[in-house]
């Protein structure tokens, strides 16, 4: 994109005040006095584009009180009526848009910018024209998003990116254009110095970056990323029907045994997953008492139901069996409560000790914090000085006779975090022994309801006429076969989630091979090549710029950040002020210039408004200049706003081809 | 292989001394540290000794902590936790006087001298340091009153 012109028009009562400046190809110098509307003319072009998200979260007009309130005219203050902001811009295929967006008066509603459908500015006619929003939610994702429609202006296809919330949203121009415009306030204080924070997109510089230089990268990250929430996704569903496993089976008195809490990488432990229901005293197979059910039903109901006088003794004799097995189990049980109790308590203090160690080891890694300070660190008394009389003493608190050393504090920690282990596999144990405590009792409860009813029904059988059939056989039938009947359910029910279970083991297995075969695949090679030649054209610039605080055959362009390293640090922390200056232009005319030798998504745009006189003394812009100069044959634009003397400037432009842009005084003037 | 078949006429047996370890709140420079923080959130960054040891007691772990907010918004039940008093914490005031990082004044109380405040106050920008600790500290919102440390002494419990 290139941009071909730029109109600012304020009507007063004085009548209409403004500029327009034209935009030629290559390198535009616009050179004014400071203080006389040069960086208003910066700031009207983000305006105009609706960006000004990238100066600030605030939905305030971001421009001179010039072109809001009142401009000065002849020494008086004259009110501003209405104002807007005009730009024509042409994009790679030479497609022409104008937008118009209002900064003031009565019909101005700033969220709305009109946008014509050709060269509305520069040759005035009849085109297509439509309002378009910015600033308002969707003005990226919707058709009459100016954003939208200046990306699909652009051919841009924008990336979705993460938030901090875990949400997504498109990685919105505001993010992208910092590294395309710099203005002269804030935008020297770094690399992207004016980044917006407030959309809370993930390592929104890293983000940007890689869209301008169209890495491979982002789409590898996003890949590794779908895939780890699609192996989560997995992971909970599995722990979702393996609790409904185990609730199933609870409520048929079953334990489940081998059901791994994590889907398991070897298909086999499905198949070794066990149901097991208690039966006299011993834990079987769930086909296995279901088969044992129905073959004593079969059993029963071959013979003809007995009446009562005929099986009165053997009645007396199974009631009397009945009671006994009610009484044993009755004081088992009693015994098992008092044991799951105990182990409850068990498992408790282990819970609370656990607590205790993993505070103590916070208290001891605060210990090795504070030892970092200068301050606390040089204390006597931590250095096991006595402060007053400088003998030594042991930086314990306790009674300082004490016999042998203490550990220091990383013995300490070692120490905690070994206790921690060992109490942590306790917990699990005394976990699992409760467990199957628990799961005893609960059985052991069944049985003595079962056995109630038992009773009951034989009493009632014993009591009632002799030649009626006998009650208790009926029961016993009945019982049975609802037995029968629930287990099966369950059976089936069990067997449709282990299917489910399969099948997400499968796609886990799959996920997790994708993973692993992505792994160590940060950048592609081309992405390699980009980056390579960006570090050397960075390397380049800075020296011949006279970059002086480090030594420049140690910066690298990092592979994680994509930004310039010294030691492995951001370059900037250790930099003089007109260094900093001096690394973000060769930086941003860098990424100009890899766009001319690599397919990226750069504007091929770069708009700079030159930082504060006091930071440039140092700086001749002769050098960067000349450079810039050679962007005219590669199809792209450097606009240059400065405050140079002319008479300098002009030395120093030499013969590069160049627009000059002179504005003398005033930059916003009475127009006739 | 049971102890007893072992031949021990050769074997020789070394014990040594193992360091033994330390409760990280046992060490001067937490403590220290802990004591620092306290005086600086009391009222003009003094305190006697007995609010010290009830804030050195309250400090110390979530339920003691806890307690001790539910103490303050008069929320007190008979099974509140007993404040313990830790010889420890005299030895620590004692280190930190003579570090001149605290002043006892003639009527008894103990503050912060600037020296002491100025670390304090490197204390409280690292953000990673002492979080639970900072964290309590900032959930008092009034002032401790001595009323109130009397009372959870129960010396005036009648």
């Amino acid at each position: 994109m290139r941009l071909r012109q730029l109109a600012l028009r304020i009507n007063t009562a004085e009548g209409p005040f403004g500029v327009t400046v034209p935009f030629g190809p290559g390198l535009v110098v616009l050179r004014a006095d400071n203080s006389t509307g040069k960086s208003t003319c910066i700031q009207s072009i983000i305006y105009a584009l609706g960006i000004e998200g990238m100066l600030s979260a605030s939905y305030e007009v971001p421009l001179q009180y010039a072109l809001t309130e009142r401009l000065e005219y002849r020494g008086r203050e004259v009110p501003v009526v209405e104002s807007e902001v005009l730009l024509e811009i042409e994009n790679s295929n030479g497609a022409v848009l104008t937008l118009r967006r209002r900064i003031r008066g009565a019909r101005s509603d700033t969220k709305l910018v009109t946008v014509w459908n050709g060269p509305a500015l520069s040759a005035p006619g009849e085109y297509e024209e439509r309002d378009y929003y910015v600033r308002m939610e969707g003005a990226a994702q919707r058709p009459l998003g100016l954003h939208y429609m200046l990306a699909n202006f652009l051919g841009w296809d924008l990336p979705t990116v993460n938030r901090f919330d875990g949400s997504e949203c498109p990685l919105y121009l505001e993010c992208i254009f910092p590294l395309f415009i710099i203005e002269q306030k804030h935008g020297w204080s770094g690399i992207q110095a004016r980044l917006p924070l407030h959309y809370r997109i993930r390592e929104v510089g890293k983000r940007a970056t890689e869209f301008v230089l169209r890495l491979d990268a982002y789409a590898i990250a996003f890949r590794r990323q779908a895939l780890r929430e699609e192996a989560t996704r997995i992971l909970s569903n599995w722990r979702l029907i393996a609790q409904e496993i185990r609730t199933l089976a609870e409520r048929v008195g079953a334990v489940v045994r081998g059901l791994p809490l994590d889907v398991p990488s070897n298909i086999d432990v499905l198949n070794a997953i066990g149901i097991l229901v208690p039966r006299r005293d011993a834990w079987i197979p769930l086909p296995e008492a279901v088969s044992e059910d129905r073959r004593r039903l079969q059993e029963l109901e071959s013979m003809e139901i007995p009446r009562v006088q005929e099986i009165s003794g053997a009645l007396t004799e199974a009631l009397r069996a009945s009671e006994k097995e009610l009484a044993t189990l009755e004081s088992s049980g009693f015994l098992l409560f008092k044991e799951v109790e105990i182990e409850k308590r068990e498992s408790d203090s282990i819970t609370e000790r656990l607590v205790a160690l993993n505070d103590d080891l916070k208290n001891n890694q605060d210990v090795l914090r504070l030892r970092n300070f200068g301050s606390v660190a040089s204390l006597p008394s931590t250095l096991g000085r006595c402060p007053t009389c400088d003998q030594a003493i042991s930086g314990s608190l306790l009674i300082q006779v004490q016999s042998g050393t203490l550990m220091t504090v990383e013995e300490n920690i070692e120490f905690i975090r070994s206790q921690s282990v060992t109490f942590e596999s306790m917990r699990r144990d005394a976990q699992a022994v409760l467990d199957a405590k628990r799961q005893k009792l609960r059985s052991i409860q069944n049985r003595v309801e079962e056995l109630r009813t038992q009773i009951r029904t034989q009493k009632a059988s014993l009591v009632s006429d002799a030649r009626m059939p006998s009650m208790a056989a009926i029961q016993e039938r009945i019982s049975l076969g609802n037995r029968i009947r629930m287990l099966n359910d369950a059976e089936s029910e069990i067997d449709r989630l282990t299917n489910s279970l399969t099948e997400l083991q499968e796609s886990w297995v799959e996920v997790q091979q994708q993973i692993s075969a992505l792994s160590g695949e940060e950048l592609s090679a081309e992405d390699e090549q980009k980056l390579a030649d960006l570090e050397s054209t960075f390397k380049e610039q800075v020296t011949q710029y006279g970059l002086g605080s480090v030594p420049v055959g140690e910066l690298r362009i990092s592979r994680e950040s994509y930004r310039p390293i010294h030691d492995g640090f951001d370059l900037g922390f250790n930099l003089s002020a007109s260094d900093m200056i001096r690394t973000i232009w060769a930086y941003l005319y860098g990424l100009l210039e890899v766009a001319r030798r690599y397919s990226t998504n750069h504007l091929g745009l770069l708009i700079l408004d030159e930082p504060r006189q006091q930071e440039t003394a140092a700086i001749s812009f002769g050098e960067f200049l000349h450079r810039a100069a050679t962007a005219r044959d590669a199809n792209q634009q450097v606009i240059f706003a400065t405050s140079e003397e002319s008479r300098n400037l002009k030395a120093m432009l030499g013969s590069v081809p160049h627009q000059y842009l002179e504005f003398e005084g005033k930059i916003l003037s009475k127009l006739e | 292989m049971p102890l007893d078949d072992m031949d021990l006429d050769d074997v020789h047996f070394q014990f040594s001394r193992r360091p033994s370890p330390l409760p990280a709140d046992l060490r001067a420079e937490w403590r220290l540290a802990v004591i620092l923080l306290i005086l600086k959130k009391c009222w003009g960054e003094r305190a006697t000794l007995r609010q010290l040891h009830v804030l050195n007691w309250a400090v110390r772990t979530a339920k003691s902590r806890d307690a001790f907010i539910k103490i303050l918004s008069h929320d007190r039940r008979l099974d509140d936790p007993v404040v313990r008093f830790e010889p420890s914490l005299n030895r620590a005031l004692a280190l930190a006087l003579a570090e001149n990082l605290l002043l006892r004044e003639p009527n008894g109380t103990i503050r912060l001298t600037e020296k002491g405040s100025k670390i304090t106050e490197e204390i409280m920008r690292v953000s990673t340091c002492l979080v639970g600790e900072k964290e309590f500290l900032s959930r008092i919102t009034r002032k401790v009153t001595q009323r109130q440390v009397d009372d959870l002494l129960s010396w005036n419990s009648d």
